[in-house]
C-alpha cells in the first residue's frame, strides 16, 4: 500500500520555504515585531535633523528626498575620509568567516543577513559599485552592487538589527569593528531622515531637558523623596540627596531611568545608602541627568552635543571629579570617543582621588570620570564597608557582562569582586557567554521599544539560554547587570525565556548589604521582599 | 489568558492501558532516522548558509537554536516510541514553540513541524507499521502526533500572550514610579494586591 505524501499537501498552506536567491535579491519584509518606528517629524525637526515627515518603514514609498542618492554617497565618501578605522574596514575583510555565527542576531534568528560579515558587506558592496572600477565593470561577480531604494530598505532593517555590542569583533582577526561600521550607517541614514523615534525623543528630551523621558528638575527630586521614604522604611534612615549643590566634591551621574523605572530605582537606593554611609560630599544634576547618551547611535556629533552638557555641569557646579553610575553605553562614550571629542575636561577637575581610601583612579586621568563598580570594589577593598551578605541569601546571582563596559572597557572582575563580597550565592554563567564573550541582552543601541518585542526575543534568546542553564544547574533566581537597558529590558526577556529569573544592579545588592550605623534591623531587601529567615520570624 | 494548566485538559486523559502504541518497537527502532528526516525537513524552512551552521555547531552556547529545535525535536521523537507523557511533550513542544513563535512565522508555519513528524513517520516506519499492524498501528501513530498538535496550539498562544503581557507589563516598568506615586497599582507590599493577582501586578 503507497502511502500518501503529507509534505505535499503543505505546499498548498502557507509554508514558505526560504527562497534559495542570492542575497542580493532578497529583500527584508517588514512585518509588524520585526522595525522600530520612524521619527516623528516634530522630533526631527527640533532637532534639527534633515527631512522631517510622518513615513513608517512598513510604508511602500519612504518619502526620501528627491536627491537622496547624491546625499548617501557624498555622506559615505565624507566618512570615508574622516574614519580612516571605517575606509580600512570596508577594505580588509577577508570573509574568514571567523565573525559569522557570532552576533546573538544571527543566533536568534537565523537570518544570514545577520552574520557580521554579510552586514558589512550590505554597505561595501555599494560602496564597490558605485566608487570603484572593478565593481563598476563586474559589479556582482565582484561583489558589487548599485545603490537603490531597496538598498536603503536593508539597510535600515539590518543596521538597526544590530546592537553594535561588538562580539563579533573579539573574534575579528583584522579586528574589524562592526559597531563602528553600524554607527556610521546609521548616521549615513539620518541624512535622508532615515530614522527611529525610540532613539531621537530620548535625545531630544537629553538636549533639550536634560533625561531620556524628559522629567523636570521638581520631578526628579519628588520620585527621590519618594525613594528616601522608602529607604526610611526599610533601613530607619533617611538618608540626603543633594541635588545641583554647587562646590560637592563629586558630580554623580547615572542613567535617568534609576529615578522613575522598576528594577533602577532599586539600583538607585543601593548608591544613596552607600554615599550616606561614607559621608560622601556628592550632587545630582538635574540639567544633566542623563547617563545614557542615546547621540551614539544617532551621529557624533549629536554624541558629542549630549555628553558636553556632564562636563558644562561639572564646571558649573565646580565640582571635583565625575562618578558615573552603573550604566552601559555611556561608558563606551566615556571610555572610547570622549577624550578625542571632548578633551581636554574642564580646568576645575582635578584626578579623581576616593577621599575614603585615598586611592588615586590614575586610568581616569584624562576623562576624569570613575566607574561606581571601581568606586566601591576599591572600597571593599581596603576593608571600608562592613558587609553581611546574608541580606541577600534570599537570592541566588549570576552576572551579566553588559556589553559596553565589558567589551569597550574592561570591567570584568570588579562587579564580580563585589558581588562575592555582598552575596552568599554567585555562580558565573559558562565561559563562552560571559565577560569580553558575554551575549548582548538584544535590545541594546536604542532598540528596546516595544514595538520590537518579537526581534529583542529573538536577539536576547542566547542569554536567556546561558541564564536559563545556571538557573537550572544552580537555582540562579537574580540576573545582576551594571546597565540601565539591561535593567529595563532583561526582565521581559526572563519573564519569557526564563520565568523565577529577577534583574537587578550590582548597587542593590550592596543597598541590601551595607550595615549602617543606626539602622534598624532590616527584614526586607530594597524592594519590601522578606529576607530569608526573617519571613519565618 | 490560557490559565489552566495544559494537563488539567479532559481531552487527553487517557487510560493507563492505552498509553503504549503498537508500533512502539518499530518506532524505537528507526528513532534515529525519523529524527534525521524530521530535521531535514525542519532546517529546509531556514536560509542553506544557516543550516550548514545549525548543523555543524554542537555547542549549546553558541548554537542555541539548533541546540534547542534538535533538542525538541528529538525528544518529540522518542516520545512517540514511548508510554504517553503529556509532562514530557508539553517539555518539548515548548523548547521548539517558545522560537518559533517569536520568529516571525504564521501559525501554520511555526507549527508546522509537526506535520513534518507524520511525513517523516510514513517515510522512514510507515511500510512497516502497515505490514505489521496493518492500518491501525499506523492511525495510533498519527492519532498520537494529532494531539500533539491541538497542544501545540496552547504552546504558541500561550507563547504569544505572553508576548503581549510583556508588551504592557515593560511600559508599567518603565513608568513605575510615576504610576505608583500617583497610586495607579494595587501593590504586594502594600497588602492590597488580591490573591490571585499575586503575580501579575495590576492597575485600578
Amino acid at each position: 500500500m503507497a502511502l500518501p505524501k503529507r509534505d505535499e499537501l503543505l505546499k498548498e498552506v502557507n509554508y514558505d520555504r526560504m527562497p534559495a536567491k542570492h542575497w542580493m535579491d532578497t529583500k527584508p519584509e517588514f512585518r509588524p515585531g520585526t522595525y522600530c518606528y520612524a521619527g516623528k517629524p516634530s522630533v526631527v525637526e527640533e532637532l534639527g535633523l534633515p527631512n522631517p515627515r510622518e513615513w513608517q518603514p512598513h510604508d511602500e514609498d519612504w518619502k526620501l528626498p528627491s536627491n537622496w542618492k547624491e546625499i548617501v554617497l557624498n555622506a559615505i565618501k565624507d566618512r570615508m575620509e574622516r574614519f580612516r578605522s571605517f575606509k580600512l574596514f570596508m577594505d580588509i575583510c577577508v570573509r574568514c568567516g571567523a565573525c559569522a555565527d557570532k552576533c546573538h542576531f544571527f543566533l536568534g534568528t537565523g537570518d544570514p543577513k545577520n552574520m557580521p560579515v554579510l552586514r558589512a558587506e550590505l554597505l561595501r558592496s555599494v560602496i564597490k559599485g558605485e566608487f570603484t572600477r572593478s565593481g563598476k565593470l563586474f559589479g556582482r561577480l565582484a561583489g558589487a552592487r548599485k545603490l537603490t531604494e531597496d538598498v536603503i530598505k536593508e539597510w535600515f532593517y539590518y543596521y538597526y538589527q544590530c546592537t553594535e555590542c561588538r562580539r563579533c569583533s573579539v573574534f575579528c582577526p583584522y579586528g574589524i569593528d562592526t559597531a563602528e561600521i553600524t554607527i556610521l550607517a546609521r548616521e549615513i541614514l539620518h541624512e535622508i531622515g532615515v530614522n527611529i523615534n525610540w532613539i531621537l525623543e530620548p535625545v531630544r528630551n537629553s538636549a533639550f531637558v536634560g533625561n531620556h523621558i524628559g522629567l523636570q528638575p521638581h520631578t526628579i527630586q519628588e520620585n527621590i523623596e519618594f525613594l528616601l521614604d522608602d529607604i526610611e522604611e526599610i533601613t530607619g534612615i533617611r538618608p540626603e540627596v543633594p541635588i545641583n549643590k554647587k562646590g560637592a566634591e563629586i558630580l554623580f551621574v547615572t542613567p535617568s531611568a534609576d529615578f522613575f523605572a522598576d528594577p533602577g530605582i532599586y539600583t538607585f537606593m543601593g548608591y544613596v545608602l552607600l554615599f550616606h554611609y561614607l559621608g560622601l560630599d556628592w550632587t545630582l544634576s538635574t540639567y544633566a541627568a542623563e547617563g545614557g547618551n542615546f547621540g551614539l547611535f544617532t551621529s557624533h556629533e549629536m554624541m558629542r552635543k549630549l555628553h558636553a552638557k556632564i562636563y558644562h555641569e561639572a564646571e558649573r557646579l565646580k565640582v571635583k571629579w565625575i562618578l558615573g553610575g552603573e550604566c552601559g553605553h555611556m561608558w563606551r562614550v566615556v571610555h572610547q570617543y570622549e577624550d578625542t571629542m571632548l578633551g581636554p575636561a574642564p580646568k576645575n577637575l582635578e584626578v579623581p582621588k576616593s577621599p575614603i581610601t585615598g586611592t588615586v583612579f590614575e586610568h581616569a586621568k584624562s576623562t576624569k570620570i570613575v566607574h561606581i563598580c571601581e568606586f566601591t570594589a576599591d572600597l571593599i577593598a581596603h576593608g571600608k564597608l562592613e558587609l553581611d551578605p546574608s541580606r541577600n541569601d534570599h537570592v541566588v546571582v549570576t552576572f551579566h557582562d553588559s556589553c559596553n563596559p565589558s567589551r569597550a572597557m574592561g570591567i570584568f572582575e570588579e562587579p564580580r569582586f563585589i558581588l562575592k563580597q555582598v552575596c552568599n550565592n554567585f555562580y558565573d554563567m559558562p565561559e563562552n557567554t560571559i565577560r569580553e564573550k558575554t551575549f548582548c541582552c538584544g535590545s541594546g543601541s536604542g532598540l528596546n521599544t516595544d514595538e520590537y518585542m518579537e526581534m529583542r526575543m529573538r536577539g536576547g534568546f542566547p542569554r536567556a539560554n546561558a541564564v536559563e542553564y545556571v538557573h537550572e544547574k544552580h537555582g540562579v533566581n537574580m540576573l545582576a547587570c551594571i546597565c540601565a537597558i539591561d535593567r529595563a529590558v532583561l526582565p521581559p526577556l526572563m519573564n519569557y525565556w526564563v520565568p523565577g529569573v529577577q534583574v537587578c544592579g550590582v548597587h542593590e545588592l550592596v543597598g541590601n548589604a551595607l550595615v549602617i550605623p543606626g539602622e534598624k534591623k532590616r527584614t526586607t531587601d530594597l524592594r519590601f521582599q522578606p529576607l530569608k529567615g526573617a519571613e519565618e520570624a | 489568558m490560557l490559565s489552566a494548566p495544559l494537563t488539567s485538559l479532559g481531552l487527553f486523559a487517557f487510560k493507563r492501558e492505552a498509553m503504549s502504541l503498537k508500533a512502539e518497537r518499530i518506532l524505537k527502532a528507526k528513532q534515529g532516522s525519523i529524527f534525521e528526516n524530521l530535521r531535514e525537513k525542519v532546517y529546509q524552512t531556514f536560509p542553506k548558509e544557516t543550516v550548514r551552521f545549525l548543523k555543524k555547531e554542537t555547542d549549546r552556547f553558541e548554537n542555541p537554536l539548533g541546540y534547542r529545535l534538535e533538542e525538541g525535536l528529538k525528544g518529540l521523537v522518542s516520545q512517540l516510541a514511548e508510554d504517553l507523557s503529556w509532562e514530557k511533550i508539553d517539555y518539548y513542544l515548548d523548547r521548539i514553540i517558545k522560537i518559533e513563535a517569536v520568529q516571525s512565522r504564521w501559525p501554520s508555519e511555526a507549527l508546522a513541524f509537526l506535520f513534518y513528524l507524520k511525513s517523516a513517520v510514513r517515510e522512514e516506519a510507515g511500510e512497516e507499521i502497515l505490514q505489521e499492524f496493518g492500518p491501525e498501528g499506523l492511525l495510533e501513530v498519527e492519532d498520537r502526533i494529532d494531539a500533539m498538535m491541538l497542544r501545540a496550539f496552547n504552546h504558541y498562544m500561550q507563547a504569544r500572550e505572553k508576548l503581549n503581557e510583556i508588551k504592557f507589563q515593560e511600559w508599567k516598568s518603565r513608568l513605575y514610579l510615576l504610576l505608583k506615586r500617583a497610586g495607579y497599582l494595587y501593590d504586594e507590599r502594600e497588602g492590597s494586591l488580591p490573591p490571585e493577582a499575586r503575580h501579575n501586578e495590576k492597575t485600578h
